[in-house]
């Protein structure tokens, strides 16, 4: 059970935990037939239960300490990825945003410049 | 000059950004505090908070059987084992305490235990039948109760002429400190139970 709560805590897939929940289940399951059978009296019946329901668990510990080294892999390097993108969206950020205001700036030049020939051309004519 | 003044500006957007994005993946990476809560629940023979008893009649005779579908749900954000104890009370035992966090001192009649995933919902049938009652004067006592086809034996609850009986459902979970079934469970600091009751009357055999 704890080997699967440690494994479902490193981001392990939740649909590999719900294989290992199911075979807990089974061991949970065992262990209940185990108690009544002990019981009714059926001692013999009742270890054999047990020894499977042992045997299923260490597959599900073992199981689980794969998962959990397997989430905590892709945890780990999720993490580095998306950190990681941070400067380069940045990056993206500032080259665009620098071109963008390269091309307000200029086209804000060009406008004071157009107007400015209009005002001159439009001075000489009234001279004339 | 030009060249200086660019890089500047280039320089403080970038450090902005650089800022603004990894608080965001900061806060998208880490997981949010939730509240942490089983959701306990019984429902009748149709699968909706009525028809709790035949013919919603709460005396219920020996050899009737009594449908329910008991539920819980996980809502703790982890991976819980759970056990639902069925209990046989009568309204002089004592129920379970919110406030003590202590479990009903009544008779188990059966446990169901589980393993639960992070939101998922358990639900399973609780059919059950007086097979024997046992009368002492006023006193009567069910006996033999078949609680999902297994024979349970019962000596201690007894009630007034059979008024009164109460099947109590408490949650108990697996407490990953001590490693033992404790009533309730922890969140957090805090400690919480969740449990249930229906009330009954046990009355004698129909005649047939």
């Amino acid at each position: 059970m704890l080997a699967v709560r440690e494994a479902e805590a490193s981001g392990a897939e939740p649909i590999q935990l719900g294989l290992l929940v199911e075979r807990l289940n089974l061991v949970v399951g065992m262990i209940g037939r185990a108690e009544q059978l002990v019981g009714r009296g059926e001692a013999e019946e009742a270890a054999v239960q047990l020894r499977q329901s042992v045997e299923v668990s260490r597959e599900v510990v073992g199981k689980a300490a794969v998962l959990r080294e397997e989430g905590a892999r892709s945890t780990y390097y999720g993490r580095l990825l998306s950190f990681g993108m941070v400067p380069v969206a940045s990056l993206l950020v500032t080259i665009i945003s620098h071109f963008s205001w390269r091309w307000l700036r200029r086209r804000e030049v060009e406008r004071i410049m157009r107007s400015e020939i209009r005002e001159g051309k439009g001075a000489r004519e009234e001279q004339r | 000059m030009r060249i200086s003044e660019d890089l500047a500006r280039a320089a403080t957007v970038f450090i902005c950004v650089t800022v603004v994005l990894s608080t965001l993946t900061y806060v998208a990476l880490t997981p949010r505090p939730r509240e942490e809560f089983f959701q306990i629940y019984v429902l009748g023979e149709t699968r909706m908070a009525e028809r709790y008893y035949p013919g919603n009649n709460p005396n219920i005779p020996a050899g009737q059987a009594v449908k329910w579908h008991v539920g819980l749900t996980n809502f703790m954000g982890s991976i819980q084992y759970v056990a639902i104890r069925a209990k046989l009370g009568n309204s002089t035992i004592k129920a379970p305490s919110d406030v003590d966090h202590t479990p009903s001192p009544a008779p188990m009649l059966m446990d169901f235990r589980r393993v639960l995933m992070n939101n998922e919902t358990w639900e399973f049938p609780f059919v059950w039948m007086i097979k024997e009652v046992r009368g002492n004067g006023d006193v009567v006592r069910i006996a033999v109760l078949d609680l999902n086809g297994v024979e349970i034996r019962n000596g201690e609850v007894s009630a007034l002429k059979g008024r009164n009986f109460r099947i109590i459902f408490e949650l108990w979970t697996l407490d990953p400190e001590s490693g033992n079934e404790v009533f309730g469970w922890r969140a957090g600091a805090e400690r919480r139970v969740a449990w249930l009751q229906v009330w009954f009357n046990a009355t004698s055999p129909r005649p047939t």
